[in-house]
């Protein structure tokens, strides 16, 4: 057992629930249903983001396409955020969940530097609803409602039916279907942290630009604004 | 954590509170303040308030630094309370204005859990929030200086009927509700709404409401709480919360 | 034995271990995973509570998406789509996610509002809905007695309604026509009319439902389907089903590169205005290459398949390629894929319309699902499936007077009117104002030369009593003189039934919560106007109005529905919020299943039902096939067999138009050459749309979606740009005939060379202090009331620049629609002296521009001018208003 309280790696694994999404990229159209009801769900604060939709266009025109890239915290099987936090603040749910427990969190933020897919942040201290704030905060894969039998809300609200929920360690359920058979990507693949957020259809994005920097003039003044506003201490995770 | 202190015979009581009354006249004097300040923000000014305003209670304001203006203290009534709406309107009620509900306060929205305390608080003392107009909340400024008024009567009752226990009860009533549900908004908000006031009128007024509660919660609050208490005022970043019901919030 | 069954044991795991690897060909089926519910419950993600939950249907844009509403402690907590809403399936699209921040907004107005300043000063004196609605009811029995001591009934005419987005179910209408006045205004003419002008003469309805699910090919014509078009959330949801799912091609005509044209196989971008000429000359390549379907043109319309190529014959595909830039060879490539794909839809919504002619376009991109044969089929262009609810009754009767400004005379075949002619027609005295009433509308904000709609209403001679009757203080209501706060979609209560997709249903609106605070639902407010206004009964029209409470009255309408009232009527509708209740939502398929998992499948078809031998009794078969009864068109006769058929004058499809023949307009489609196609080289057709996360004007103040969305740069193409030495980014001066914008330009390749293009999402000058971040402001420590998040964590800091001060007026002719994209700019580097958000507009331009558009209505000259074709006699056109 890794450090902390890291379930084993559970994917694949006869008995145990793995919770995972897959995200079919021709199916999302970019309609940030997702973003808002996932906002709603936490009462999460502007500036930070469980989840959310890049957008991006290809191409000279007129032969120009528009790609869409929901984002949200993977639910490694290997979580270097739990190996890394020095408090067992943040650790792995034995479905498969990475959680994090705010009463233990110092806001150190290694766990932020720890993922290589910036789904993570600091919660700003003043919310609507919610009063808990300085700590590290991420995606549950809506835990709450998942263990009472739904799926997460971004999931319920998504108009194209890009993401869809389940056990993929249930072969018959419709994740393990949709990953064995078809062609899906994960996002780096090659740290080893076993993602399991499956893309459908990758090539319809281009996975390396998922945290490129803002080229358009609309999207950096949007980013300037964002540093300027947080002292450039968050990462700008907006739409871009 | 209401730190408690006798009425009378304390050093440190406000000049109008001056140890020369019996308690239960200093209760009566503090719950006519109140029931003036709880007025004024509770709805507009009318026409009896105003010649009340002019008559009885000009000299007396005058000297609390409320000094009604020429046009104000001698101005056609109709065109004067007119005037006093607008800015009434302006300053509590339309949009854009500073919105007298510790929900708006604390959370930015309307019909909060702050909203269910103040009723609840008011339940408990045997009354019952009613509205008149649309819009408006059991945790209205104006309502909340009210009810401290009332606990005050009530607390004064009780001491001229002899009866120290019950006048006990409706004391602690009231310390823990100005603490609980005043503390941590009413100075901040009188001095905003007090820099927003176009008439002097209501600015002093405001004014005064925002010492008069500056002394009560002095009173009341250990030098810490008081601090903090400042400082929530000031509305910088909510303390975090380590309530361990919010952990559900990472589904744990 | 035991040897033989250690073999057998191996031979057991052997076959075991196989059947592993194959595991996922070897489904059980009636062993099934446990998949997640979809939705229909939630629970608070701080303690774990299951949540109350309430259905409704959403107002946030015009789509009435089925919701339902998680509810704590009384408070809306969470939307979420309702399940049994057999067309939006449990979805809400990111507006609908975020209408719960309406009802808590500290910027709502809660309470009656009388101005106490000059107009649009911002002072106010709260007074109760019980002296407010006095207060209007004075004005309005003014009216009335003058008009009965007149004896005029055109006098009532003077009491003016004007709404945006009326989803009463009929209540504003009753309303009014009590009062006895015919000056009812909509908003129809900044959005789609001449669609529905194009369509309801050819068809029937105002509009088509596509089976996008079931389809093989969609033709998009200028409509943002994945982001904002007419059901949006239910038609995006299936063409994502039939793109993915049934592997259909989506090829897209827009100028921009809308998320839909993004999304698109192919995406064209023709020349602004010229959609029609491109779906023109693909009939054209259609019926002479021999793709059409005979039988149906012979069968289900009024011309012939003969008649049609002879009538195509000048727009080929090089005219058109000449017209709108779109490559001749493209056009008859994607015409015959179309047309050799069978089911295939074709969509087209506020693109084509919005320019003068744009009745035509609408008209010429019909004719493509027409002569295909695509009409009613599974996979095809339906017809939209609706249902209706009764008026309670008495019905007040309609008014005597017509009025000049709900219907102006020069429009005969505009059956949506042109509301954006109203200020004109008071300024040029055609119409007196004595009341004007405005609901769930902001022309200040979103009406071409939107500055003239803030002189007009600014303006006591012209307006002399102005009420609002909107719970936020938008562009418009802040110049009102009395505002009486209506409540939140999600606190009120009305009869709903929108074609959203081929399931026909019912749903309601109710309050989800108490209306906040005591505020009072409009449908209340009405009532109680009319009371007062009748205090005395002389008037007798009490009687219209007497419902004991808005619930009561919404109940009222479904009374008669002897089905609905089998499966539990009115209380059915509040536990579900929508009937009947089709099916269940497939999981994996998100098909409407029944019981066994079977797909509930929708009619078709609908024009092949037949009439009954006992409608037939006493009917009459004309010539042509019709059968009329009563002076009514019944149904026609195909082939022997009677069929309810389209609802046309002829029952059948009707591509030619004898209506608008009448007027001197051609009654075929046609294409008409715009002043834009003729601009200067150095200017650019400026185009607005909307964007996913914002209606038109009511969505700028919440929170989620104005950190999506809140700048609205204007998208230039790179080419473009540098000849102007425009660099992203740069502050631009953006000038039409009418004035100038000082905004930013957005240099992207998604864009066509001519055409510049503004969002009409940002830019607010009112609609609360987020929309135009004024706790930005230097001096507003304390603006937004407290809200923590709002006032530490908005981020950013630019609130957009408006385009409508500078998009002129200018209407089609036939639809009344207002040609959003016909305005011509220049486009320059901004100079010195420019601010960003700068805004300037001429009114003597607007006046200029409302007479240039009168010269194009049937009795103007340009009309003539640009119908030499249409063989009438001119000299004896009918008369204006005789229609």
């Amino acid at each position: 057992m890794a450090v902390g309280l890291q379930a084993e790696p559970s994917f694949g694994v006869p008995g145990k629930k793995r919770w995972a999404m897959v995200i079919d990229l021709r199916r999302c159209i970019g309609c940030m249903a997702c973003v808002c009801a996932d906002k709603a769900e936490f009462d999460v604060p502007l500036g930070v983001w469980r989840t959310t939709v890049k957008v991006s266009d290809t191409g000279v025109y007129p032969k120009v396409k528009k790609h869409f890239m929901p984002r949200l915290c993977n639910h490694c099987d290997n979580p270097p955020c739990v190996r890394n936090c020095p408090t067992e603040a943040t650790y792995k749910h034995e479905d498969g969940f990475v959680l994090q427990r705010y009463e233990r969190c110092i806001s150190c933020r290694t766990c932020i530097a720890a993922c290589p897919y910036n789904a993570r942040h600091v919660l700003p201290n003043n919310r609507s609803r919610v009063k808990i704030g300085g700590v590290v905060d991420k995606c549950t894969f809506c835990q709450h409602r998942v263990e009472k039998g739904l799926v997460p809300a971004c999931v319920q609200t998504c108009l194209g039916r890009a993401r869809i929920f389940g056990d993929i360690n249930d072969t018959t359920s419709e994740v393990a279907r949709l990953v064995a058979t078809q062609t899906v990507t994960v996002l780096k693949a090659d740290k080893g942290t076993k993602p399991q957020v499956y893309y459908i259809k990758p090539d319809r994005t281009i996975v390396d630009q998922v945290l490129a920097t803002p080229t358009s003039a609309a999207a950096k003044s949007d980013a300037e604004a964002f540093y300027r506003h947080n002292n450039g201490s968050k990462f700008y995770a907006g739409v871009l | 954590m209401i730190k408690q202190k006798e009425l009378m015979g304390n050093s440190d009581l406000d000049d109008y509170t001056a140890e020369a009354f019996p308690r239960g006249e200093v209760l009566q004097v503090k719950s006519g303040l109140y029931s003036l300040l709880g007025r004024l923000f509770e709805e507009e000014v009318d026409l009896p308030l105003l010649e009340l305003l002019r008559g009885e209670l000009a000299d007396s304001l005058a000297e609390a630094g409320v000094i009604l203006s020429s046009d104000i203290a001698e101005g056609d009534p109709v065109q004067v309370l007119s005037a006093l709406a607008e800015e009434y309107t302006g300053l509590f009620v339309q949009p854009g204005c500073v919105s007298p509900y510790r929900s708006v306060f604390e959370t930015g929205r309307m019909f909060q859990p702050p909203c269910d305390e103040a009723a609840a608080a008011y339940k408990k003392a045997g009354w019952e929030f009613q509205h008149r107009l649309s819009g408006e909340f059991p945790d209205h400024m104006g309502v909340m200086l009210t009810f401290i008024s009332k606990l005050y009567s009530a607390e004064a009752d009780a001491v001229q009927k002899g009866d120290e226990a019950r006048a006990d009860q409706w004391r602690d009533m009231r310390e823990t509700f100005v603490v609980d549900q005043i503390g941590p908004w009413g100075l901040g908000w009188c001095h905003r709404a007090r820099i927003l006031a176009q008439q002097q009128f209501y600015a002093s007024i405001l004014a005064l409401a925002e010492e008069v509660l500056m002394d009560e919660i002095k009173e009341l609050a250990s030098s810490d709480q008081f601090q903090e208490l400042v400082t929530l005022n000031r509305r910088p970043p909510v303390k975090l919360d380590y309530n361990a019901d919010f952990r559900k919030a990472s589904g744990i | 034995m035991n040897k033989q069954f250690k073999v057998s044991r191996r031979s057991f795991m052997k076959l075991g271990g196989t059947a592993a690897t194959v595991a996922a060909s070897l489904q059980s089926s009636r062993l099934v995973a446990m998949e997640q519910d979809l939705g229909g419950t939630d629970y608070s993600s701080v303690d774990g509570a299951k949540l109350e939950t309430v259905p409704y249907t959403c107002l946030a844009c015009n789509i009435e998406d089925g919701g339902v509403a998680h509810v704590e402690n009384g408070r809306v907590v969470k939307l979420e789509g309702n399940m049994d809403h057999p067309n939006t399936r449990g979805k809400l699209c990111a507006k609908g996610n975020s209408g719960f921040l309406h009802i808590y907004d500290p910027d709502r107005i809660m309470t009656p509002l009388v101005r106490t300043g000059a107009r649009g000063e911002g002072k106010w004196k709260r007074i109760s809905y019980d002296e407010a609605t006095a207060m209007l009811a004075e004005k309005l029995r003014a009216v009335i007695d003058r008009s009965r001591k007149e004896g005029d009934p055109s006098i009532l005419n003077e009491i003016v309604f004007k709404y945006g987005r009326d989803r009463s179910g009929g209540a504003v209408k009753r309303f009014v026509s009590a009062l006895g006045s015919s000056a009812l205004l909509n908003h129809t003419n900044v959005c789609e009319s001449s669609k529905k002008v194009g369509m309801e003469p050819t068809w029937g309805p105002d509009i088509e439902s596509c089976d996008w699910a079931n389809t093989k090919y969609i033709l998009n014509f200028g409509s943002n389907i994945l982001e904002t078009a007419y059901f949006m959330n239910p038609n995006a949801q299936r063409l994502v089903d039939g793109v993915v799912g049934n592997k259909a091609k989506l090829v897209s005509f827009d100028v921009r590169l809308s998320n839909t044209s993004g999304y698109a196989d192919e995406w064209f971008a023709p020349y602004p205005g010229t959609d029609g000429v491109v779906a023109l000359a693909m009939a054209h390549v259609i019926m002479n290459e021999g793709l059409y379907d005979a039988d149906f043109i012979r069968d289900w319309t009024n011309v012939t398949a003969e008649g049609l190529i002879e009538h195509l014959k000048p727009y080929t595909p090089e005219f058109a390629e000449g017209e709108s830039g779109i490559a001749a060879s493209d056009i008859r490539r994607v015409a015959r894929e179309f047309a050799g794909v069978k089911p295939a839809t074709v969509f087209s919504y506020r693109g084509p319309c919005k320019h003068v002619y744009g009745s035509y376009q609408e008209a010429s991109i019909m004719l493509l699902p027409i002569i295909t044969g695509n009409v009613e089929k599974k996979g095809g262009y339906c017809l939209p499936r609706g249902m209706g609810w009764d008026q309670p009754s008495p019905v007040p009767p309609k008014a005597k007077a017509p009025s000049a400004i709900a219907a102006p005379p020069l429009y005969p075949l505009a059956s949506h009117h042109v509301s954006t002619h109203a200020p004109y027609m008071v300024m040029d005295g055609e119409a007196k104002v004595s009341v004007w009433m405005t609901y769930y509308d902001n022309p200040v904000y979103t009406y071409p030369s939107s500055g003239i709609w803030a002189d007009f209403l600014k303006d006591e001679k012209l307006v002399p009593f102005l009420v609002s009757f909107s719970p936020y203080m938008s562009e418009t209501t802040e110049l009102s003189d009395l505002i009486i706060p209506d409540v939140t979609y999600l606190e009120r209560h009305d009869p709903e039934s929108m074609p959203g997709g081929l399931y026909p249903c019912l749903s309601i609106r109710q309050a989800v919560v108490k209306p906040l605070g005591n505020t009072q639902e409009f449908r209340q407010t009405l009532v109680d106007v009319i009371h007062k206004v009748d205090a005395d009964g002389a008037l007798d029209i009490k009687k219209y109005f007497n419902f004991k409470s808005p619930e009561d009255w919404v109940r009222s309408h479904f009374d008669a529905n002897a089905k609905l009232q089998k499966d539990g009527g009115y209380d059915f509708l509040k536990k579900k919020g929508v009937w009947p209740i089709y099916g269940k939502v497939d999981k994996e398929t998100a098909k409407i299943v029944d019981g066994n998992g079977n797909e509930v499948e929708p009619e078709y078809n609908l024009y092949k039902g037949k009439v009954s031998d006992a409608d037939m009794e006493g009917a009459e078969i004309d010539e042509k096939g019709t059968i009329h009864k009563n002076g009514k068109t019944i149904g026609v006769q195909v082939n022997g067999v009677n069929y309810t058929g389209f609802g046309t004058p002829s029952g059948k499809i009707e591509i030619f138009k004898e209506s608008y023949k009448k007027y001197g307009f051609n009654p075929m489609p046609v294409y008409k050459r715009l002043a834009s196609r003729d601009k200067g080289a150095d200017e650019l057709v400026l185009v607005t749309y909307k964007v996913n996360v914002h209606t038109q004007s009511r969505t700028a103040s919440l929170k989620y979606l104005a950190e999506l969305y809140h700048k609205n740069p204007m998208w230039i193409s790179p080419n473009t740009a540098a000849k102007r030495e425009i660099a992203d980014g740069d502050l631009v001066r953006v000038t039409s005939k009418l004035g100038y914008i000082v905004t930013r330009a957005h240099v992207t390749e998604g864009i066509h060379p001519d055409v510049v293009a503004i969002s009409t999402a940002c830019g607010h000058s009112a609609y609360g202090r987020l929309a135009q971040l004024k706790h930005k402001e230097p001096d507003s420590e304390w603006a937004l009331g407290g809200d923590p998040d709002v006032t530490n964590n908005v981020w950013w800091d630019d609130k957009g620049v408006h385009p409508n001060p500078i998009i002129r007026l200018a209407v089609d002719p036939i639809g009344g629609s207002q040609g959003w994209f016909d305005t011509t700019v220049t486009v320059t580097k901004a100079e010195a002296n420019d601010k960003y958000g700068d805004s300037q507009y001429d009114r003597e331009v607007a006046m200029a521009d409302y007479k240039e558009t009168l010269r194009y209505t049937y009795t103007g000259d340009m009309h003539r001018k640009n119908h030499p074709e249409v063989d009438i006699d001119w000299s004896n056109l009918p008369l204006p208003g005789g229609h």
